[in-house]
């Protein structure tokens, strides 16, 4: 059976000999600069290499280390919040922007714009700008919150507020990317279903939830792992903004990484840390397919 | 059960009039069609029904209130789409089931609905299946139980057979009907089919360029078109038309000349029509019969230039003077291409139509 | 058919015969070349950079008109993590400079490897001309890798404006702890909200200073980061308590400034260039932006609890790979770097602290009002430094545990013994 059904594949081997070697120079390209330096951290992350002294395996030392290291649960602890913080509202409002843009009204086209805008400015910029925002004494949100009567707060300065207000900042940055593409997922559902619905009895809110909700979920997907893997490797924003700081409250695991390769040199435990990370995203990204699957089902 | 009354209805897309000064009254449980061709507004004014659209001006009634002012979910109406229009992400159980939780029914009373209205649509077995594992008929039936679910006044149906082929579509457009006895509601049905209509119209509503231009049973459209765009939309194939000269009008009679045709007096009452006027003739092409006439027939020899053998009919088209005549002869009479044929046409199944006004008939069948 | 074949057949191993020599040819001619250029060449990666800038160029200028001969090629980076990162691939890769500057810390972490150049040996310089106490940070397992070129000092930084408004003489300085404290009682502003309008005493803006200042209390209680032999922690004894109690009771008793007042990228926009801040713990960097924000700045040294004074420097350090292809050129650049003539001119233009005693005490650089007064203030320093290849480590657990203080999420006490454990644990691991 085996050999038959073997021997039945030669010729389509043949055939796609073609394909296999259009793909080469991509796959080649691809092994270089992403597999072969993923199989070479994963094998860093066995030893306590440094790059200037002799290199030792270690086995587990660093995954055990990781265990009880508490600067990097936090940071792990921090990851995770922000990826939550930033991904279940950005996908939020950038699905009710993309609703309320999708009806043909004056300025429609400004609106996208307007909402689209953040994406296209420079990190560092908006970081600049946003840390001017969130000035305690003299920012702009803190004189939106006096002038509403509420007590200013001091947003990048306290542990328990500073990571989310470098939450608030990436919402601002993404949504627009999330509009744009639930835009192009709302296209393409037919007119006449919200017409059926319609007739069906079901109101606004009824059909966002019952029909364009779930007729999405493909978009919602994609963006979701989009975003929780870009959160995930969030790095710019807050070394601009926090340094990791006030108290290590917005320290994440690549900032750690970064600290722990070049500042510490301990290239082998940053390789055990962005190790652990990528299991994490794994899990977060099969997590979030099931719950869409389920979702579906 | 409801009747729909519209009055003066108009519809305007910013310069252009897709309906205008539409009135029309549709008996509770009749089965109305409305037909025409593409951009006519039949499905314009079935939108307008359901109120997906809003007026632009007139009113409309339905069981004696005025609905012109409510959303499409508040009226008592059900609308079957030309494409389905079924929630591809729901089962087929939850797409009938859809409009039954929009009106907060209980769970037990939706499962009852459902299974129901499954059962007339002989899908019983399919109700956890998605749209998409179901062929094209299928959809149909789950779209039409979704419209049962809601027991509405009025069932909508918008070119409901136009996607499924031609064999498909002859048995819904039975089952269709057998629907509609056995529910006994009002349906509105749009089509640009004029077979479909016939079959299945209780009452044909016939639309051109935004306006009603003849409402009427089947049967009396066919024989009496009120102008020259119903008798050229009612019947397959369509009926021949020809120009005619007014040579005399004496009494009961007038004497017409047709080139092609020749010269022949019809039986007229004479009221419309003075020496001199031009007018269009028209001649189905079943009114034709081959062999040449007795009297009381208008005679005339014609050379086929096609003949078109159906077994039951046989069709030939035909130059007759400037025009090219379609004649429909029952069975598979001896004839050939090419070869000149006696064909006559009894002269009281000829139509006339006033040619300078609006093509309206002006001659009475029957 | 068979002749042509062997034909051919000879013909391509004369090819392959070709195509090796020339081959081999063109690889030696580039050894050759390369060895040429290399013996011509000093490469030089500087970090002199911002407001060094202009200095580190003369630098360069002056050395390249002294020894045309050397052939100097230097590269510029902007931040020591940029030249870190570059440094330790270069390293690996065998394509390291013959010389480089950096922060200190940075050299220690890769003469803990083993591959700096011992210049305590290489350099014809007489050691003891030197700052003592910028010179410790270079030491390490009983050599000197690095060598500074200058370091930054620290001292009460204040604006005169404010101290004359709250009636107090700018020209008297706090001396002790408890004046130091009453100054920064009665400089501080606040509206009747109770909201902040200007700190008496700012303490600290970021990670780095909350290490540093509570390092410069520490002192001032007369207690050190470190034992002598660098092989334990000693901050979390009772001065380390005496010095972060003294920082959390202006805090929260004296109400001299507010947690996380400023914290933030600072710059011109700090409080104290914002006139928000009476006091900061200053340094010679410091004074640029102060005076282009328009402050009247000064400078006094840093009071100990019971008198006398106390201060960090900072030095920037030059350091030679181990296996530099061109060891006597960057021998020669930091001799003649270290020359009174270009401490002199170097420290001058960059406003920093000139590594070479007798240069400080230069009319030059005592002519300048802000760079003499920290080159004073720079005296207090400790001679011993806590020169540790894990010093940015020690540096985030200590800056770590004093704002955990701070915030109140635990005691004085234990934020201190715990960060005193975890450094324990990473000196034993060495």
């Amino acid at each position: 059976m085996t050999f038959r059904s073997g021997a039945a594949d030669a010729p389509a081997f043949n055939q796609n000999l073609g394909a296999y070697l259009f793909l080469a120079p991509a796959l080649l390209i691809l092994f270089l600069s992403l597999l072969l330096p993923a199989a070479a951290t994963i094998g860093m992350s066995f030893t306590d290499i440094s790059f200037l002294r002799p290199t030792n395996f270690v086995g587990l030392d660093n995954y055990l280390r990781l265990l009880s290291d508490g600067r990097f649960q936090q940071a792990v602890f921090n990851t995770s919040y922000y990826t939550l913080g930033v991904t279940l509202p950005t996908m939020v409002l950038g699905l009710l922007a993309a609703v309320a843009l999708n009806r043909r009204f004056p300025f429609r086209v400004a609106f996208r714009t307007i909402f689209y805008l953040p994406v296209l400015t420079s990190l560092i910029a908006a970081a600049v700008v946003w840390v001017y925002i969130y000035e305690p004494y003299s920012g702009p949100m803190n004189g939106l919150l006096v002038s509403l009567g509420l007590p200013p707060q001091p947003w990048l300065q306290s542990p328990n507020l500073a990571m989310t207000a470098l939450i608030i900042m990436a919402v601002w940055r993404d949504f627009g990317t999330a509009m744009i593409i639930y835009l192009a997922g709302l296209q393409d559902i037919p007119e006449e279903i919200y017409e059926a619905a319609r007739l069906d009895g079901a109101g606004k809110f009824a059909i966002l939830r019952r029909i364009t909700v779930p007729m999405l979920s493909s978009v919602t997907f994609y963006l979701m792992i989009i975003l929780i893997v870009q959160s995930f490797q969030v790095f710019g924003a807050i070394y601009v903004m926090t340094g990791g700081g006030p108290l290590g409250s917005t320290e994440t695991i690549v900032f750690q990484m970064y600290q722990t390769a070049f500042g510490y040199t301990e290239f082998g435990y940053a390789a055990a840390m962005s190790t652990v990370l990528f299991f994490v995203i794994l899990l977060f990204s099969i997590v979030g397919t099931k719950i869409m699957r389920k979702g579906e089902a | 059960m409801a009747e729909l009354e519209l009055s003066g209805v108009s519809k305007v897309y910013g310069a252009f009039n897709a309906l205008r000064d539409v009135s029309l009254q549709i008996a509770d449980g009749e089965f109305a069609v409305f037909v025409g061709p593409s951009g006519c507004g039949k499905s314009t004014l079935l939108r307008l029904i359901a109120g997906l659209d809003p007026v632009s001006g007139g009113r409309i009634a339905i069981g004696g209130n005025d609905m012109t002012a409510r959303q499409a979910g508040q009226r008592p109406v059900a609308m079957v789409f030309q494409n389905y229009a079924l929630y591809p992400h729901m089962s087929v159980f939850e797409n009938i089931a859809f409009p039954l939780q929009m009106e907060r029914r209980t769970k037990d009373d939706i499962k009852r609905e459902v299974s129901r209205a499954a059962e007339i649509v002989q899908l019983s077995t399919r109700l956890q299946d998605r749209p998409a594992k179901l062929s094209g008929g299928q959809r149909q039936r789950v779209a039409i139980a979704r419209a049962i679910v809601r027991k509405p006044g009025i069932f909508l149906m918008d070119e409901p057979l136009s996607n499924l082929d031609a064999a498909l579509r002859m048995e819904m457009r039975a089952e269709l009907t057998q629907l509609h006895r056995r529910l006994g509601s009002t349906m509105v049905y749009v089509t640009h089919d004029q077979l479909e209509a016939m079959t299945m119209a209780d009452r044909i509503v016939v639309l051109n360029g935004g306006r009603v231009e003849q409402v009427g049973a089947p049967m009396e459209l066919y024989h009496n078109p009120a102008n020259l765009f119903v008798a050229g939309f009612i019947g397959s194939p369509p009926m021949n038309f020809a120009a005619a000269r007014v040579d005399a009008v004496e009494g009961h009679a007038a004497r017409l000349t047709v080139e092609g045709l020749g010269s022949f007096a019809v039986s007229y009452d004479g009221k419309e029509v003075s020496a001199g006027d031009a007018v269009t003739i028209g001649i189905r092409p079943e009114a034709m019969l081959p062999g040449a006439g007795e009297a009381g027939h208008l005679s005339f020899r014609m050379t086929p230039e096609t003949v078109e053998r159906l077994g039951l009919h046989t069709i030939v088209h035909a130059p007759v003077g400037a025009k090219t005549f379609t004649a429909l002869f029952n069975g598979d009479p001896r004839m050939a291409r090419g070869s000149a044929l006696d064909v006559s046409v009894p002269l009281a199944q000829l139509h006339l139509f006033d040619r300078n006004g609006a093509g309206r008939s002006i001659r009475d069948i029957q | 058919m068979s002749t042509s074949i062997k034909h051919r057949g000879l013909n391509r191993r004369e090819l392959l015969r070709g195509v090796a020599g020339s081959a081999l040819a063109l690889g030696l001619t580039g050894v050759a070349g390369r060895a040429f250029a290399q013996d011509q060449q000093l490469v030089f990666w500087s970090q002199f950079a911002g407001s060094k800038r202009a200095a580190g160029e003369a630098l360069e200028a002056a050395f390249k008109a002294a020894h045309p001969e050397r052939n100097l090629v230097s590269t510029l980076y902007a931040e020591p993590p940029q030249l870190n990162e570059k440094i330790l691939t270069s390293i690996n890769g065998n394509t390291a400079p013959d010389l480089f500057v950096q922060h200190w810390d940075y050299n220690l972490t890769y003469a803990a490897g083993d591959r700096m150049l011992d210049l305590g040996e290489a350099l014809d310089v007489d050691m003891t001309a030197l700052d003592p106490s910028l010179l410790a940070y270079g030491h390490i397992n009983g050599a000197q890798y690095s060598v500074p070129m200058y370091g930054t000092s620290r001292g009460i930084g204040f604006n005169r404006a404010l101290v004359t408004q709250a009636g107090l003489d700018p020209d008297a300085p706090p001396t002790t702890w408890a004046e130091l404290r009453e100054w920064a009682v009665a400089l501080t502003r606040r509206a009747e909200s109770g909201l902040l309008e200007v700190a008496g005493f700012s303490m600290f803006h970021n990670d780095l200073e909350a290490w540093e200042t509570f390092t410069i209390f520490l002192q001032g209680a007369g207690g050190s980061l470190l034992s002598d032999d660098l092989s334990t922690p000693t901050f979390a004894g009772p001065e380390g308590v005496k010095a972060l109690t003294f920082l959390y009771d202006l805090l929260y008793a004296d109400k001299v400034t507010d947690l996380g007042f400023g914290l933030g990228p600072g710059g011109l926009a700090s409080p104290f260039n914002t006139g928000r801040a009476a006091m900061i713990i200053a340094g010679n960097y410091s004074t640029n932006n102060a005076l282009r924000a328009g402050i009247e700045f000064d400078v006094a040294p840093i009071p100990m609890e019971g008198g006398g004074f106390t201060s960090i420097v900072d030095p920037f350090c030059y350091a030679v790979p181990r296996d530099a292809r061109n060891t006597e050129g960057a021998v020669a650049f930091i001799e003649f770097a270290l020359s009174p003539e270009q401490q002199v001119a170097f420290a001058v233009e960059s406003k920093n602290v000139p590594v070479l005693k007798s240069a400080q005490q230069d009319p030059a650089v005592q002519a300048d009002p802000y760079l003499s007064k920290f080159v004073h203030t720079a005296s207090f320093a400790p001679a011993k430094a806590p020169a540790i290849p894990a010093f940015s480590r020690l540096v985030t657990i200590i800056a770590r545990a004093v704002q955990e203080a701070m915030f109140n999420r635990t005691s004085v006490e234990n934020a201190l013994t715990s960060a005193a454990a975890e450094v324990q644990t990473i000196l034993d691991r060495g």
